[in-house]
């Protein structure tokens, strides 16, 4: 094990004198997010639209007056929502502005939260009555992406803290918006759920004292409560990292637009969702992508010169020798992945949210893509025949796997097709992370990026020995 | 004396479609000896190499570095071994320093005993001055030292040289053999292939001829001479034929001349094995003049490697 070390220690003295080598692994692929981040409209006061159709279906029932009366004497208000709302005092629910009709938190959802402003330059709402017919258009993949149906007992519910199960139906092509209207379904459901009967009269209250609409977004009428913590899976880290985080995604949707989502920040200052959270991660991935297998290359390049033979001679394993390579490639690229997700961080002001979760998924994806570079480089006949291969597969994986292009503009079976590279699920572990997501919401991307790795490796392995004993 | 590497009926077939590259090889070579294996490009001597190296799986066979099965103690007959390869088998961005510095981690050295010791084979190939300098400023020879260098660190009791002087200068090249000499003084056992007979003849205790994988001839050099009896070499350097046909009949006339037992071909180098040269001399000048050849340069020499490669195979060494 010590000689593995020794081995990597060697590499890297090698890689870390190769000054053009270095650049191309960092300040290339910074140079191009940045670049890529201006042309898309990155950092600036112009929020882009992304309006991402979603189609509402609201089968709630509601709560008539003198249901919602009995429990809400048992509430006090708190002294924010007090002041915002100009309501004195008292838990009487005629006093609070009920309306006589009784109390409809689908309704409230779809008139006061999701066509706030602030959401409406992320989701294109559209009640719908027929399901069936709007789950069709988004199987088609025409007019909606989703269809979020709000279910009978809804506000039964969410009053009484009973547990609720609002169905989400997405179209599979669209992953990431599909992914973007779960996050923000959450986010709502979170703020009026989680058993917190005094959140959903204030925000009754709200609502029947029209106080609701002069609240400029989402954010700023979430401000005025607790915020509740892990009600639908939602951390208030995760919580707080999707409301000021600089989301992005490009989307070509309606027309082609390069679409941006706006939101407040925790301390109300508006920012502009920031295209580079996209671009940093594709980029990291496309660099990675051949920064692995130049490295695992090496191996390649140690055969011709004949240096992997002298190793080979000496009293090790063969095993030891490959262990000592990937040590190398795989802490050259974490360096290349971290200082590009660290540049994102502090040049570009992406949030990434829970540090572990982006340390976990970044370690995954780094090697994942060590596995693909051992493969080439194992399968290759020499060095020539690896750059070839490298640059193809690469490219091949960064265009079908996300980095290069939205998978939401591809046909579904070329999406099912991407879910085989680790372009995807790092683009969509790290779509999540930007999105507020954490840890326990990437255990598929990183479950699936831990079993590609398996099997590069596996396969990788069993032709490096075919290789090394001839 | 002991048998520090032990060759049975060793073999290597590729594929079948192939002859073996080495077929069937079998010898010994005693502790503090230097055995050469002598043949042309392709005869199989690296694979050879490879095989007692442990880096080539053989097909069949054994072979055994001091006690030590290449096949089932691979490891521990590593230790027993250096190589200097036939390719400058080193870092071109490190210095020589750090290479050794390397190599001798690979072999179990560490602390003081790595320094001192790098710095004594430093000495050993002529380099202390440039030690911190970049491989890759290094001229040929200087890289084949450190080449060399690096094989010997951790003082192996067998040297694998695997032609260790392919393209350098003179200089160098006698610096090489000379160490080589040196290590061989000092106890080291040491397997040399080369093409170059000259080597082969300086350095070696006994001889192994090995063509198409086979080994064809082994023994010191008197015995191996002794296989060609009294039989001169004589070396014609001619003007070309105009074609190939005509080359061939000048061939078959001059292998029709008294005395004259081997005829080969190379470019404009005709090598032919004659009972005492000078009296057959007249005659071999007459038959290239019918034939219309111009001798440009005549050399008769007396019995040595290269005459007994052309004796039991009928071509040059470096055809």
């Amino acid at each position: 094990m010590k000689k593995a070390w020794i081995i990597a220690r060697k590499d890297l003295i090698i890689r870390f004198r190769d000054g053009w080598g270095l650049l191309f692994l960092v300040l290339t692929p910074l140079a191009l997010t940045t670049i890529m981040g201006l042309a898309f409209g990155g950092r600036d006061d112009t929020p882009t639209e992304l309006r991402i159709p979603v189609a509402i279906i609201n089968r709630d029932q509601g709560m008539q007056n003198a249901d919602f009366s009995a429990i809400a004497d048992q509430f006090p208000l708190p002294a924010a929502l007090l002041a915002a709302s100009s309501v004195t005092t008292t838990t009487n629910a005629t006093q609070l502005g009920l309306p006589a009709t009784g109390l409809n938190l689908g309704q409230v959802m779809i008139d006061q939260v999701f066509a706030a402003a602030a959401l409406q330059t992320l989701l294109q709402t559209m009640v719908v009555t027929d399901e069936s017919a709007a789950r069709r258009a988004v199987a088609a993949g025409t007019t909606y992406c989703c269809v979020i149906t709000l279910p009978p007992t809804l506000t039964q519910a969410l009053i009484l803290g009973q547990p609720l199960d609002i169905p989400l139906y997405t179209d599979p092509a669209r992953a990431t918006s599909g992914q973007i209207v779960e996050s923000v379904l959450k986010q709502v459901v979170g703020q009026f759920g989680g058993g917190s009967a005094l959140f959903q009269i204030s925000l009754a209250q709200l609502a029947s004292s029209g106080r609701l609409n002069q609240l400029k977004s989402l954010n700023e009428l979430t401000a005025l409560f607790p915020q509740p913590d892990d009600q639908v899976g939602l951390t208030s880290t995760q919580t707080s990292t999707l409301a000021s985080n600089n989301l992005s995604e490009t989307r070509a949707f309606n027309g082609n637009s390069l679409l941006k989502l706006t939101t407040l920040d925790p301390s109300g200052t508006e920012v502009a969702f920031n295209i580079l959270a996209f671009f940093v991660p594709a980029m990291a991935m496309i660099f990675l992508g051949f920064g692995a297998s130049q490295g695992v290359r090496s191996i390649l390049v140690e055969e011709e010169m004949g240096t992997f033979a002298r190793l080979n001679a000496g009293p090790l394993s063969s095993g030891i020798i490959l262990l000592g390579k990937l040590i190398s490639v795989f802490v050259i690229c974490g360096l290349q992945f971290g200082v590009l997700l660290l540049a994102g961080r502090f040049l570009f002001q992406v949030q990434w949210g829970d540090p572990l979760a982006v340390a976990v998924l970044a370690v995954v994806t780094v090697l994942a893509f060590t596995g693909l570079g051992l493969l080439i480089a194992t399968f290759a006949r020499d060095q020539s025949q690896a750059n070839t291969l490298a640059t193809t597969i690469n490219l091949i994986f960064s265009l079908i796997g996300g980095s290069l292009l939205p998978l939401d503009n591809f046909p579904v079976w070329l999406q099912q097709i991407a879910q085989f590279t680790p372009n995807y699920w790092g683009m969509a572990g790290f779509t999540k992370l930007a999105i507020g997501q954490g840890l326990a919401d990437l255990t598929r991307e990183i479950s699936v990026l831990l079993l590609i790795t398996v099997i590069l490796f596996g396969v990788g392995l069993l032709l490096y020995r075919r290789r090394v004993l001839r | 004396m002991a048998t520090m590497i032990e060759v049975r009926n060793l073999t290597k077939q590729y594929d079948s479609k192939h002859p073996p590259a080495v077929d069937d090889l079998s010898y010994d070579v005693q502790a503090g000896e230097v055995f050469s294996l002598l043949g042309p490009n392709g005869a199989g001597k690296s694979t050879t190499i490879g095989m007692l190296c442990g880096l080539i799986r053989p097909t069949s066979g054994e072979a055994k570095i001091g006690p030590y099965s290449i096949r089932t103690a691979t490891l521990a007959a590593k230790r027993l071994i250096g190589i200097v390869p036939q390719e400058i088998a080193l870092y071109p961005t490190l210095s020589a320093r750090q290479n050794l510095y390397f190599w001798g981690q690979m072999y179990d050295m560490q602390g003081k005993a790595l320094t001192n010791r790098v710095e004594e084979v430093l000495e050993q190939i002529g380099l202390r001055e440039r030690a911190n300098d970049r491989i890759d400023t290094y001229s040929g020879g200087m890289k084949r030292r450190v080449n060399i260098g690096a094989g010997l660190l951790h003082r192996p009791q067998v040297l694998f040289m695997d032609e260790p002087t392919v393209g350098i200068d003179p200089q160098s090249r006698s610096a090489i053999l000379d160490m080589t000499k040196q290590l061989n003084v000092e106890g080291m056992t040491v397997l040399y292939t080369t093409h170059y007979m000259e080597e082969a003849q300086e350095l070696s205790h006994r001889i192994g001829i090995q063509d198409h994988g086979k080994l064809i001839a082994l023994g010191t050099l008197p015995e191996l001479t002794r296989l060609v009896g009294e039989k001169d070499t004589l070396k014609l350097q001619v003007s070309e034929l105009s074609n190939t046909a005509e080359a061939e009949k000048l061939d078959l006339q001059l292998g029709q001349l008294p005395g004259v037992s081997n005829v080969a071909r190379q470019a404009d180098t005709l090598t032919l094995l004659v009972d005492n040269a000078n009296t057959r001399l007249a005659d071999v000048i007459n038959c290239c003049s019918a034939a219309g050849v111009h001798i440009a340069a005549i050399e008769i020499s007396e019995p040595n490697l290269e005459q007994v490669f052309l004796h039991l195979t009928g071509r040059a060494l470096r055809d």
